[in-house]
């Protein structure tokens, strides 16, 4: 799989490109910013960008404007985002570009490398992928009249995997449970929580994230 | 500073230059003026003379009036000029009008040159009977200041002076009093007719035509000065008004009473009416004296004004109230008052603003006030106020002690303003600080942490690989170590100045808080755009603090953060349904955020009965 990377800090940027391409990607380019990445997006085409929020010139969401540019100008090319801070905003900001080939994670999540080769490999075959610090505070925030109070334990695992964009292989393979089974927990949870099913696995990461947030 | 009237003249402004036009105390380097080192003693001789020369005259030409009291009235006139000035130049020296007024008593008496029985003396007076008219018509456009100001009004004396001199010249070289039943004069005489010395044409009609150019020339002039004085009048300002209105209202009636003359003259009406209009008008010309008199003392007035003032004031005038004051009590509503600050060397206004006195416009002008050697305050005043002095003088004097109070309050308030912006400047600087922080953590040693766990990662990788499972155990207790780290890093850093704060605006970094509260939180309120940066953190920071405060002290289950934007405020609150009771004095969190509220200019409150919650709002300007 063909990779560009976009990080200000080189150290970073090469370590991350040194680390994936020993565990097989291509790292095509490295950008610096925003506008270095568009550009070398145009010249090296790859599969996957892996975004640094908050890069030059002003520090803050760079990695997200970015983002929607690439989404206007290279269709084809999934995004995954890293931040040193989470946000449930950024999480749901970048959703709305398109739940297919969208990932966002914490960045030191790429200290466990086999997980993180994999969420890279999920997001860039098109998958989603939804940092599981963002879904677990959405799942255990504090509510006056808590909904989720209804679902099971079992289910309450169901919905935190789903919110971090997985497939229903990917939950059974997860809880060691059959894909029947989980089926049957995808269901009653959004029976219980009076949300109306969605087919595609990553199209539902939104609909259940927008829900937990509200 | 309210009440300008003459524009705004005040210009406050940091850098300006204060030019110091020091009028006050000047009158005595003026009064040097007059007569070489004796001004005083010259115009008491002068007085002395004058009056003597009156009455010779009036006594050598005495046989002359046909009635006793037409001599006496004569006289009169011709003295109250004579007096008028002396006590014009001796109140006010540097004024030239005293001078003027001297000149019309002394002029007064130049027709009696033609009743002495020498015909050379009848043709100086015959000519020059009426210069008293060109001197007062002078004297009248030239009051308060004794100078003519205006082109117009120069045109229009110099017309007066020529017309008088050169036609009444013409019409004497035609007069042939010996051949008239009056001998040329109006209202008769009982004397005999001396020849004229400068008779050259001796033709009664040429005379009667030289008289009724004089005549008419005279009537249009007189016209056009009565249009003029009424103009003058209407434009004036109050003081101007108050200083020109005796002097004006009697040299209008005046005018009129010599045009009634000039036409009773002219269409030979009966004797007795052109009589009674002659002695109306030479009343009126004394009148006239007194009124010059009256208008340029006015400063009499000041002793008036300075009891209206001190009663005006009291005791302790509230601040900002002096200024009325002194309009009402120099009768002018432009007055507008400065205060000296000694420690800056400037003039500086009721806010403590430094005040431009330099270029004050066409109307205003400034004295000086001073205590001793050192200046107090700066009056602007209409520039008709300079004559005067006394008034000022008196009215500076007694209001000194308001003025005072007055500047002490003013440097109060210049020195609050200095601290409260002092304050927003450090909440803002510590803000900026904040950032930084923030953002050195951001670059540096989280990044660093960051590529590190990477680093660390991949040897993980390679030691399981390997198989070396001790080595990948140890590593991954370290890689777990390093996640806790960072972990407390990110708090550390989100502590400081939220990142989201920065990026996203109030709103998102709210709804964060929110999500991250262990009490059930909700955010009500629409707040779409952003504000500047120290309003944004100055309301996340109180609700942080609030919302820290019910979890921990309130035992509340849930809380709802409102914000929204009314007019020129962000105004934030904190509710929840805790015990409340909460003392705000006390805590010194809610104490610090109340003050760096008000550092940027607003509000914190807190009401929290017993039993009934707990509602932290705050009240923020935007701008």
């Amino acid at each position: 799989m063909r990779l560009i990377l976009a990080d200000d800090s080189v150290l970073f940027r090469e370590g991350l490109a040194r680390v994936l391409a020993e565990v097989g990607f291509e790292i095509v380019a490295q950008a610096g910013d925003g506008q270095a990445l568009l550009r070398e997006l145009g010249a090296h085409p790859a599969e996957l960008a892996i975004v640094d929020i908050r890069m030059p010139p002003t520090h803050t969401v760079e990695g997200l404007v970015a983002a929607r540019q690439i989404r206007e100008e290279h269709r084809d090319v999934n995004i995954l985002v890293l931040s040193q801070y989470v946000e449930t905003e950024h999480a749901l900001a970048l959703l709305e570009l398109g739940t297919d080939g969208i990932g966002y994670l914490l960045k030191d999540r790429v200290s466990d490398l086999a997980a993180f080769a994999d969420v890279v490999r999920r997001v860039g075959d098109g998958g989603s992928a939804i940092d599981p610090s963002v879904v677990a505070q959405l799942v255990g925030r504090r509510r006056v009249h808590d909904p989720l109070g209804r679902l099971t334990g079992r289910e309450r695992d169901v919905l935190s995997l789903m919110a971090e964009g997985r497939s229903n292989q990917a939950i059974s393979e997860k809880l060691y449970l059959t894909g029947k089974t989980v089926e049957s927990h995808v269901r009653s949870i959004f029976m219980k929580l009076d949300l109306s099913p969605v087919a595609e696995d990553h199209r539902r990461v939104l609909a259940v994230l927008a829900y937990l947030r509200a | 500073m309210s009440g300008s009237v003459g524009g705004q003249p005040f210009i406050p402004d940091e850098e300006a230059r204060v030019t110091v036009v020091a009028q006050a105390g000047t009158a005595e380097g003026v009064q040097g003026r007059g007569l070489a080192g004796h001004p005083r003693a010259a115009q008491a001789a002068l007085l002395v003379a004058g009056l003597g020369l009156g009455l010779a005259l009036e006594l050598g030409s005495w046989s002359s009036y046909p009635a006793t009291w037409r001599g006496v009235v004569d006289l009169a006139v011709g003295w109250a000029f004579l007096l008028t000035g002396f006590l014009a130049s001796w109140r006010r020296p540097a004024n030239r009008t005293g001078w003027l007024l001297t000149a019309t008593g002394l002029s007064w008496y130049a027709g009696n040159l033609r009743f002495l029985g020498n015909p050379v003396a009848f043709a100086l007076g015959a000519w020059l009977s009426e210069l008293p008219v060109a001197v007062l018509a002078q004297l009248v456009f030239a009051f308060p200041t004794g100078r003519l100001e205006s082109r117009a009004e120069r045109i229009i004396v110099g017309s007066i002076y020529g017309a008088i001199l050169g036609l009444s010249g013409l019409r004497t070289l035609a007069l042939d009093p010996t051949g008239q039943a009056r001998c040329g004069v109006t209202g008769g005489t009982r004397a005999r007719c001396t020849a004229n010395a400068a008779l050259i044409f001796h033709s009664p009609a040429a005379h009667t035509i030289l008289s009724t150019l004089h005549d008419a020339v005279l009537a249009a002039l007189s016209i056009v000065v009565l249009g003029m004085l009424v103009r003058r009048l209407a434009k004036a300002t109050p003081p101007a008004r108050r200083t020109l209105a005796p002097v004006l209202t009697v040299g209008a009636g005046v005018v009129c009473l010599f045009v009634g003359v000039d036409v009773a003259g002219a269409s030979r009406a009966a004797p007795a009416v052109q009589h009674a209009l002659y002695g109306a008008a030479q009343v009126g010309i004394l009148a006239l004296s007194f009124a010059f008199l009256a208008g340029l003392l006015q400063s009499r007035l000041a002793q008036m004004a300075v009891s209206r003032l001190l009663l005006e004031l009291g005791e302790t005038p509230p601040p900002g109230k002096l200024q009325g004051a002194l309009a009402v009590a120099l009768g002018d509503p432009s007055v507008q008052l400065a205060y000296w600050w000694p420690d800056r060397q400037a003039f500086v206004d009721l806010e403590g603003r430094r005040v431009l006195l330099s270029g004050l416009p066409a109307p205003l002008t400034l004295t000086v006030l001073k205590r001793g050697e050192e200046p107090i305050g700066a009056l602007v005043h209409d520039r008709h106020l300079d004559q005067e002095p006394e008034l000022i003088e008196a009215v500076g004097a007694a209001a000194s002690l308001a003025l005072d109070n007055e500047r002490l309050h003013a440097q109060l308030r210049a020195k609050l303003e200095e601290v409260e912006a002092s304050r927003t400047r450090i909440v803002e600087a510590t803000d900026a600080e904040r950032r930084r922080i923030e953002r050195d953590l951001h670059d540096g040693a989280q990044q660093r942490l960051v590529t590190m766990a990477l680093e660390l990662g991949a040897v993980r990788a390679r030691a399981t690989r390997s198989a070396n499972p001790a080595v990948a155990s140890a590593l991954e207790g370290l890689g777990d170590q390093l996640s806790l780290a960072l972990r407390d890093l990110r708090d550390l850093a989100r502590g400081i100045h939220p990142a989201v704060l920065t990026e996203g605006g109030l709103r998102p970094a709210l709804l964060s808080l929110a999500e991250r509260s262990p009490v059930p939180t909700h955010v009500a309120g629409a707040l779409s755009e952003r504000l500047p940066a120290t309003v944004e953190a100055t309301a996340y920071f109180i609700v942080s603090e609030a919302l820290a405060n019910a979890a921990k002290h309130a035992r509340a289950s849930s809380v709802t953060i409102t914000v929204a934007r009314c007019n020129e405020h962000l105004e934030v609150s904190v509710l929840d349904d805790g015990v409340g009771g909460a003392d705000p004095s006390r805590g010194s969190g809610l104490c610090g955020l109340a003050d760096r509220a008000a550092a940027v200019g607003g509000a914190l409150s807190v009401a929290s009965p017993p039993g009934g919650g707990t509602q932290v709002t705050a009240r923020i300007p935007c701008d």
